[in-house]
């Protein structure tokens, strides 16, 4: 809200600069957050909080700097002594529900002369941001943007019936609004009617048929209570926010809508002539309502602030801020009705604090330590897994929760995914699924700006339907990439490219790291359709996630000129399955046996086969196997390879000779021929 | 004379001569000097044959010896030139480059976060996570924010099928862990937050905040104050000075922002700061009776605090980070300025 200092100056003498009193503002709960020179005038640029709609006027605003700079105040609108004669005028008013508008009154001004508004006028509208329209409308606004009281001028002369009814429209009507806009109305749309139509939709906008228009003589300007809630939603539903829609559904003050009356009477009588016929019309019938009263201790006060105030330091502020306050150790605060936010006592506790300022608690560390507090486990386990991945070279990403329909269809996935409803973006319409795009578009983009070594990994929620489909599952998981180089070029020459073995090492080299020992690669289950050469992994039965290399088809799709290679884990699972326990095995006392042994295999026929075999068939002492060479020949038939394994053999209670492990290695070597069919090509 | 110390003689002069080399070229003219045809140790085998007979075998002995730890010495010292030594020793530079491996590296996100848990791990705070996506009872019902207020266009909110919503914030958190378990509570929750604001310098519809929450009996105003000074001070710098301003959340009451003196020009004033020497970090307050209420919890007993920070916002001044978006493009050349 714009607020002019000029205008302030009218109720109030400010006599500190500017600037420091943009600063005192902010402090006390009015945030300032910019101040514009006009001329001679300034200009605040004010954040109101939304439950101080007192605040949304100049004379909200004056109230605080009075409290601020203990003055009096010069004039107070809000302060007529006025005789208000409510004998009511030739308009009747009817309320159909008066939970919807509690109070409604007007009055009736004949022979105005309808016209520009004198330069002051427009100025001060102007000043505020409200463009100006004609005399009668601009004093209305003049008189809300003072007062922080919405009114209303309609053309007298059109209310068919001399009456205002206030009533949820049919289902069937309909309005055009002073915007030119045909608004359908419903039964939850509160209107004001006269005895035939809506002539305007209450506290949002006025309509078309009872507009103030240069041959208008005869007006009835309206000054009324509505509910906030429904004001609310109608100002939604017809998607307009107004100055008034915009204070009312904020609550007005109910009690303040008779003096606004009365200064617009004023000022319309002022500029436009006229005079008034009748008295005002008032729903109300002069009923005040209860006002609210807040008991509480000095003692309580001090104790939930921490704080030292004296009964004075306590009750001068509210008193200056409008509060009736009675009682000394007991206080009994009464409340204004322009301070409809106050209805607790911690809601006083922050009237005297905001008022005598922060800095006024003692600064002291009262924080007791009496509990050891540590990461939850899970923390901890995530911690030790990001830190694997940055030691092998992988960086951190963080990307957003979104992504387009188009990067989900590449996916190719069964899953139906998660939809906003109000995206921001047609690009950012779906909850991701997978963390897999996100890593995606982040390997695109850095190749793009030159950088095409890329080791990242990102953990993270995804989201997917559960298989009831009406519950979603938010369910943590880590997904990496690797693409480029294994090194930076360098003079020693070492420039290979990585490739799959590369991520399924890291894998393997995490599980290790965390201590997880039954994990396996198998290609049971159907994989993502953007994989290719790549397999499932297992830890015992449980599928944990995938690895592989990103299928062509999604490289072109992406652009991607290179390689790319990837793993996507359950991380909440992999959690499950790692302890921090670990208990130490006694060191090795006996030596181990080395054998070498080569084999040429089928086609078919897996590494993890024969490593399931020799572990097997090793009557527990095998220590270790390690495939150190491979190689494929012309001369071997159907595409068969050669692997060479290195196998140590240990037995913790003595020395193995060499003639126990040739009965072992021979053992084996039955075994590859029973079950796989193949021959050692020798041992040594 | 004895062969060995005839012999012995001759090595000693050889070796002080091969000593004075430095290139290839004078090993060469060392060894034909010594090794040729004409050389001193070729002349001196052929002369053995002119010794008494029973003499030959010794001298014959000791010469071949001394031929070969001549030939050895040689060997070695041009390995210094050829060999392997050529590089290592006669090459070594020890500017250039050595052999690195990638350095991965966290996010500033995570770095920012881990910092942030450690200072209030150290105050007694326990850690609580909860779901990104909420329900309008957490996220707004029970923190106090009515149906159809104006408080709810604070944070406007993403929705998804069912009502369900992404949570604005992470105080729904709060209502959890109050829901399921009696004071004293004192925890922190770090999470992902969703509101409807497009991409800008300092706007993003994905971000992360971390909310604290204290509850017992005799919670004050002043233990806020006194938990956020050692905050402010941890995160950033012990000169670091802190002021509240009255402000307004449906969940708290009083409520406040937190300022922390600028970490740029230490409270000056400076164009981060807007010249005004205080930057906004986070919002506080005690929490609502109302909050208490709703979660079963009784508010004549009980009295607490929260407050909630934005993690983008606190590792933007602390690294001097100047748009919100670097955060998530993942551009690696950020990244790995962490």
């Amino acid at each position: 809200m714009k607020v002019s200092i000029d205008w302030l100056r009218e109720y109030i003498d400010i006599d500190i600069p500017i600037a420091q009193l943009g600063t005192k503002l902010t402090e006390q709960g009015v945030s300032v957050e910019g101040i514009t020179k006009i001329g001679g005038d300034y200009i605040f640029d004010l954040e109101i909080t939304p439950n101080r709609p007192d605040l949304l006027s100049v004379f909200g605003i004056a109230r605080e700097i009075k409290v601020m700079l203990r003055k009096p105040f010069k004039k107070n609108p809000f302060n007529t002594n006025l005789q208000v004669d409510n004998s009511g005028c030739d308009i009747t008013v009817e309320i159909e529900d008066k939970k919807d508008c509690p109070r409604y009154a007007g009055c009736l001004l004949e022979n105005i002369k309808v016209e520009q508004s004198p330069d002051w006028l427009k100025q001060r509208l102007s000043v505020s941001g409200i463009r100006s329209v004609n005399n009668v409308v601009d004093v209305t606004n003049y008189v809300l943007l003072e007062m922080g009281h919405p009114l209303h001028g309609f053309d007298a002369e059109v209310i068919k019936g001399r009456k205002i009814k206030v009533r949820r429209a049919s289902g069937n009507e309909s309005i055009i609004t002073l915007d030119s806009i045909e608004r359908k109305l419903d039964v939850q749309s509160l209107v004001i009617a006269d005895a035939e139509k809506p002539i305007a939709i209450a506290g949002i906008m006025g309509g078309e048929n009872s507009e103030i228009r240069e041959e208008t003589r005869n007006i009835f300007i309206e000054s009324a209570y509505f509910k906030p809630t429904l004001i609310r939603r109608g100002a939604k539903k017809f998607n307009i926010s107004t100055e008034s829609s915009y204070r009312f559904e904020r609550k007005a003050d109910i009690d303040g809508l008779i003096p606004a009356l009365l200064r617009a009477k004023e000022l319309l009588i002022k500029l436009c002539k006229g005079n008034m016929k009748g008295g005002i019309t008032d729903t109300y019938e002069g009923k005040k309502l209860e006002r609210k009263k807040v008991n509480f201790s000095i003692k309580w006060l001090n104790g939930f602030l921490g704080s030292d105030f004296s009964t004075e330091e306590i009750k001068k502020p509210l008193i200056s801020l409008g509060f009736d306050v009675k009682g000394d150790t007991l206080l009994e605060v009464e409340i204004p009705s322009f301070r409809r936010d106050i209805a607790i006592k911690e809601d006083i506790a922050e009237e005297v604090i905001r008022i005598q300022g922060f800095e006024k608690i003692p600064l002291m560390n009262r924080i007791s330590f009496n509990k050891v507090t540590s990461l939850p486990n899970n923390s901890l386990k995530i911690n030790r897994i990001k830190e694997y991945f940055i030691s092998q070279g992988y960086d951190e990403a963080v990307n957003i929760s979104f992504l387009s329909s188009e990067e989900i269809k590449f996916l190719n996935s069964h899953t139906i995914p998660i939809e906003i409803k109000n995206p921001i973006a047609s690009n950012l319409t779906l909850m991701r699924p997978t963390l897999l795009p996100g890593l995606l578009k982040t390997v695109k983009k850095n190749i793009n700006i030159g950088v095409k070594d890329i080791r990242i990994f990102e953990s993270g929620n995804v989201f997917i339907h559960n298989s009831d489909k009406d519950k979603i599952n938010e369910m943590l998981r880590i997904a990496g990439v690797l693409t480029g180089k294994v090194k930076e070029q360098d003079w020693r020459g070492e420039n290979r490219e990585y490739d799959y073995y590369d991520i399924k090492g890291n894998i393997e080299g995490l599980f290790d790291y965390v201590r997880i020992g039954n994990i396996s690669f198998r290609k049971k289950e159907d994989l993502p359709a953007l994989l290719k050469m790549g397999s499932n992994l297992y830890i015992g039965k449980d599928r944990i996630g995938y690895i592989g290399s990103l299928s062509n088809k999604a490289r072109d799709f992406l652009d991607i000129p290179q390689k790319v290679f990837l793993f996507e884990l359950e991380l909440a699972h992999l959690l499950d399955h790692i302890s921090f326990a670990r208990k130490f095995t006694t060191l090795p006392r006996y030596p181990g046996v080395l054998r070498d042994i080569s084999l040429i295999v089928p086609k078919n026929v897996t590494h993890q086969q024969i490593e399931d075999i020799i572990k097997m068939n090793g009557i527990g002492l095998v220590e270790r196997i390690e495939l150190f060479d491979t190689y494929h020949s012309k001369k071997f038939t159907n595409g068969s390879r050669s692997l060479t394994y290195s196998i140590t053999f240990r037995s913790p209670k003595k020395t193995l000779n060499d003639e126990k492990v040739s009965r072992i290695v021979d053992g084996i070597s039955n075994a590859f021929a029973e079950k796989l069919g193949i021959k050692l090509r020798g041992s040594e | 004379m004895a062969p060995e110390k005839y012999t012995e003689e001759i090595r000693s002069e050889f070796l002080q001569k091969l000593n004075l080399t430095s290139t290839p070229e004078e090993i060469d003219k060392i060894r034909i000097m010594y090794l040729g045809r004409k050389g001193i140790i070729t002349k001196k085998l052929k002369n053995i044959k002119n010794l008494d007979v029973e003499k030959r075998p010794l001298y014959g002995k000791a010469m071949n010896e001394l031929k070969h730890s001549i030939e050895n010495a040689l060997e070695e010292k041009n390995k210094e030139f050829l060999g392997t030594k050529k590089l290592e020793e006669n090459y070594f530079d020890y500017t250039m480059p050595g052999d690195r491996r990638w350095q991965g590296h966290l996010h500033p996100l995570t770095t920012t976060t881990n910092e942030i848990i450690e200072i209030f791990l150290k105050m007694g705070f326990s850690i609580a996570y909860g779901p990104d996506i909420e329900t309008d009872f957490y996220n707004f019902e029970a923190l106090n924010f009515p149906k159809d207020h104006p408080s709810r266009d604070i944070q406007d909110t993403f929705y998804l099928e069912n009502n369900l919503l992404l949570r604005t914030q992470t105080s729904p958190v709060q209502i959890r862990v109050m829901e399921k378990q009696k004071p004293p509570i004192r925890i922190i929750s770090p999470g992902r937050c969703y509101r409807v604001d497009n991409f800008d310098p300092s706007h993003s519809p994905v971000f992360h905040q971390i909310e604290s929450l204290y509850v017992d009996t005799n919670v004050t105003l002043a233990d806020l104050i006194a938990t956020l000074d050692i905050f402010a001070k941890a995160i950033f710098g012990a000169s670091t000075t802190i002021k509240l301003t009255p402000h307004y959340f449906p969940f708290t009451e009083p409520s406040a922002e937190l300022n922390v003196s600028c970490p740029f020009c230490g409270g000056k004033g400076c164009s981060t700061c807007k010249h005004t020497g205080w930057i906004e970090i986070m919002g506080c307050g005690m929490v609502h009776p109302e909050v208490f209420k709703i979660v079963g919890y009784d508010a004549d007993k009980y009295t607490g605090f929260a407050f909630g920070m934005g993690i983008e916002r606190i590792s933007m001044l602390k690294h001097n980070i100047n748009d919100i978006r670097l955060f998530f493009e993942n551009d690696l050349r950020f990244i790995e300025q962490f």
